[in-house]
């Protein structure tokens, strides 16, 4: 297991004893695995989904219960190394074209590996660089030409060239058009399937969940509320109501379809080409 | 979290203070503060403080939060007394000290010293009283004690006139002090802005344009907490890429800083790209006439201040002058 | 190519782009050779990918950037550096980044804004700031700073600022890109409200966003490529795919429907067309 939570609570205001304070994160149980796993964690803003996030990189410390990444216990008595953790364990923020500020892209990648003092630094950020798409012959350009959506796959490169086995996404979509969008999915599921990456994303666009996630987390004012496939989330309409999340468009419009034809299909698909295979399979051909 | 990040001193409170006219507050400081350095009598600066004090209670800010705001002045102030003891040499001689420095004085003097430079990170409070007192214990030492060789003697004269400057100088700087921050706290860094504005405006007949620099100011002040959360965000994306802030050699600790402001500064660049884009669209010309939401009339109670600090002002003339024939 | 609206005709166009064109740089053209008419009333709605020239659109029609050839004229009035003044006075637009058009220090002092900057005077601007505030449902917030609000609420604050200076036309530039969900749907839900009182233009790469507008305009590298009712617009896949666009997903399933066949395919088609613009 490569992260175990158990029991977590955290507090932005210093805990003190006389006072209740305000939680951001309530008694957070949570195990992910080290590869393979490719997580949704979903919630409305103050749900404390971007707190967990910096939680798992070890930036924020949590005021009770144990975080444990790759075996090394994180808590706010005992110091341990930081950097290994957030080595094996890469954050990448919303907007993180903001984080750039090397002369050269291949510079920039290479300030992770650098400061984790990794061996082949240069190496490593090349072939981050390939992954995310950008092509040698622009290795030695300022990262500020760069459009918006280039300059996020750099700063994204920037979290791969360190080689993490996690990779956390925060809000990764926002501000992206469509077609922007589907170039970064598309890359995070590369990484999933090719590099057996664990791939957490945060977000609320339920598109993004759909087509990508197998897990989805729901958290809701700090408590996780709902942990499983995604096929069992949207099942549940009553927990999708309670706390009002969105159905993908795909299970909407097979909703109304089943509705207002009265047939007996699975609306539970999750690609438009899916959906499409379903009505084919109980509707059947018009050839026929 | 984020109410916490409120910039400046300010107290929520809804006292007669607060509620003055932020012109009729900033000129009361104006002649406060000239009467504080006008005065020079202990007894009249004692008073003046004690009235001082009677207005700070009636406001019902809490007076933990003034001593707060003197923690920082302490050492300065306390630095400034020692000083004036020590090298005024005027007036009468009230008292001499004759003091001893053997090798055993001194031995206890630097495991002192030595042993404080340990502990004073755990002293949470008091902590200039704490070492003054051990201070005080360590010249008593020296006074009382002549044993296990005598390395040289020395004594410290106290001349009236240094005890009385030095009593003038701390209280001077006390009442500056009990003003500027009875005026901090009653009123929000906007509200100072809006009066010093509109007390500055005549300066516009010759040329000076005071509505720009209001402009900037309360940009900034609009700014300062969003700037403040996008750095802390840069520093953790940095801090996740492995980058320490804490640790490492000189040079190490720069290149991380670069780190932190290049971004920073290509933001708020962007940010203020932005804003003059908002700005323009929305009708704003730097030099033209505007009219503002905030419509300051002085009321009674703001005439009665500026009466009473007139008033404050006359007396200590008045007595200054009586003093001097 | 280049289709007009049928809306054309008796209605007096408000704004008129005759042969626009703006470039960065030499090789990066944003808007190219652009004519276009807009007419009073209508909600229009630009949409386009990332670097198509619309955000350049309306920063001409604003008068931030000035065309290198063409001509703007806003109401009547030709737009240049001697009537950009007084044209502003009929615009106003709302950015896409919330925190970057919040200038007040409080709500009340971001709405002011504006009509500072107009000369209105106090007991007028709190009669706006008032009636705006709760227009927007932000009445209860006036005190607040803006660290204090969500992506959406500093929206519905720009919206109001711009509402209380009464202008003729609104531009909403990518005005729900950087919310969440409950932001878009409070900031859209603003927006419908203004419907049909005034000249809106709303950009988007969205086509959500777009069902309900009289007018949809798509732009693809600097030139206006579809120009039209929704209807008309979203049954182009083709040329929507070209511009980098996703297609509605009720689209792809009728699309699919179409190439592939499928038992009962009519009427599933007519119940997709019927959920997109019977909303």
């Amino acid at each position: 297991m490569a992260i175990n939570l158990s029991q977590v609570n955290f507090s932005y205001e210093p805990v003190k004893k006389r006072k209740t304070n305000h939680f951001v994160l309530k008694d957070i149980d949570l195990k992910i695995e080290g590869k393979d796993e490719f997580i949704a964690i979903v919630g409305h803003t103050g749900s404390g989904k971007s707190t967990l996030a910096q939680i798992l990189n070890a930036l924020l410390v949590c005021n009770s219960g144990v975080v444990d990444i790759f075996g090394k216990v994180v808590s706010r008595k005992k110091k341990v190394k930081l950097k290994n953790i957030r080595q094996q364990i890469g954050l990448v923020f919303q907007f993180p074209e903001y984080q750039l500020f090397e002369e050269t892209i291949l510079k920039d990648v290479m300030f992770g590996p650098k400061n984790f003092k990794m061996a082949n630094r240069e190496e490593l950020a090349k072939k981050a660089l390939e992954t995310v798409g950008i092509s040698p012959d622009m290795f030695e350009e300022s990262p500020f030409a760069l459009s918006g959506g280039q300059m996020r796959r750099v700063a994204i490169a920037g979290i791969l060239a360190s080689n993490p086995n996690v990779l956390i996404f925060d809000e990764p979509t926002v501000g992206l058009d469509p077609l922007g969008k589907k170039e970064l999915l598309d890359l995070l599921k590369k990484l999933n399937e090719e590099e057996h990456k664990s791939i957490i994303i945060i977000t609320h666009d339920m598109e993004v969940v759909s087509s990508a996630c197998k897990r989805v987390i729901v958290l809701d004012q700090g408590i996780k509320v709902f942990d499983g496939e995604k096929d069992e989330l949207f099942k549940n309409d009553e927990l999708i109501k309670a706390h009002s999340l969105d159905y993908p468009n795909s299970i909407k419009i097979l909703k109304e379809i089943k509705e207002k034809l009265n047939i007996d299909i699975n609306i539970y698909q999750y690609t438009i080409e899916d959906a499409f295979l379903e009505l084919k399979r109980v509707l059947g051909d018009s050839h026929e | 979290m984020n109410d916490k990040m409120v910039f400046g001193q300010y107290y929520p409170i809804n006292s007669w203070v607060h509620r003055l006219d932020p012109r009729a507050k900033l000129l009361s400081v104006l002649i406060l503060m000239i009467s504080v350095f006008l005065i020079d009598s202990i007894y009249i600066l004692l008073g003046f403080l004690g009235i001082l004090f009677i207005i700070v209670i009636s406001t019902r800010i809490p007076i933990g939060k003034f001593i707060n705001s003197f923690k920082m002045m302490s050492f300065v102030l306390v630095l400034t007394f020692i000083i004036q003891i020590l090298f005024r040499k005027d007036g009468d001689l009230l008292i001499t000290f004759n003091f001893q420095l053997t090798y055993f004085s001194l031995m206890i003097i630097v495991v002192t010293l030595l042993l404080w430079l340990l502990v004073s990170k755990y002293i949470k409070y008091f902590k200039l009283l704490i070492f003054l007192i051990v201070l005080g214990g360590l010249m008593a030492l020296q006074y009382y004690t002549n044993i296990w060789g005598h390395i040289v003697s020395y004594h410290i004269d106290i001349y009236s006139r240094g005890l009385v400057m030095g009593s003038y100088v701390v209280l001077r700087l006390l009442g500056v002090l009990v003003i500027s921050s009875l005026l901090t706290f009653s009123t929000k860094p906007t509200e100072l802005n809006n009066g010093l504005d509109r007390l500055l405006s005549p300066l516009k007949k010759i040329g000076i344009k005071i509505s720009i620099l209001s402009m900037m100011i309360s940009i900034a002040l609009r700014f300062i907490p969003t700037l403040s959360l996008e750095a802390d965000k840069i520093l953790k994306a940095q801090a996740s890429r492995g980058a320490d802030f804490k640790e490492g050699s000189l040079k190490q600790r720069i290149g991380q800083i670069v780190a932190l402001i290049v971004p920073m500064f290509i933001i708020s660049y962007k940010r203020a790209y932005d804003l003059a884009d908002a700005m323009e669209a929305r009708g704003y010309i730097p030099d033209n006439d505007r009219t503002s939401i905030y419509v300051l009339k002085y009321r009674f109670s703001d005439v009665l201040t500026l009466l009473f600090d007139f008033l404050v002002l006359g007396l200590t003339i008045f007595l200054k002058v009586a003093y001097a024939i | 190519m280049l289709k007009y609206c049928k809306l054309n005709g008796d209605y007096m166009s408000i704004i008129e782009l005759e042969n626009v064109t703006y470039k960065y740089n030499k090789k990066n053209i944003a808007l190219d050779n652009v004519s276009l008419r807009i007419e009073k009333g209508q909600f229009v709605c630009i949409l386009g990918h990332n670097g198509s020239g619309k955000s350049t659109l309306a920063k001409i029609i604003v008068g931030l950037l000035e065309a290198q050839s063409g001509k703007t004229i806003i109401d009547g009035t030709v737009l240049n550096e001697e009537t950009i003044d007084k044209v502003r006075l009929k615009l106003g637009i709302i950015f896409q980044n919330p925190d970057n058009q919040f200038v007040g220090v409080t709500v009340k002092d971001d709405i002011a804004f504006g009509l500072e900057n107009r000369l209105i005077e106090c007991e007028e601007m709190l009669r706006r700031i008032d009636k705006y505030s709760e227009m927007v449902n932000m009445k209860e917030f006036l005190d607040k700073n803006p660290e204090n609000l969500s992506g959406g609420q500093k929206q519905r604050v720009a919206i109001a600022g711009v509402l209380a200076c009464e202008p003729e036309i609104i531009i909403f530039d990518e005005a729900t890109s950087m919310l969440d969900p409950k932001g878009v749907k409070e900031v859209n839900e603003a927006i419908r409200k203004l419907k049909g009182n005034r000249t809106i233009i709303y950009i988007t790469h969205n086509l959500n966003e777009a069902l309900d507008s009289d007018r949809v305009i798509v732009m693809n590298k600097g030139k206006i490529v579809l120009d039209g009712t929704c209807e008309e617009v979203f049954s182009q896949k083709e040329i929507l795919k070209e511009s980098s666009l996703d297609i509605l997903d009720h689209m792809k399933l009728i699309e699919m429907i179409e190439k592939e066949g499928l038992n009962r395919g009519k009427e599933i088609e007519n119940i997709l067309w019927q959920s997109t613009y019977l909303k």
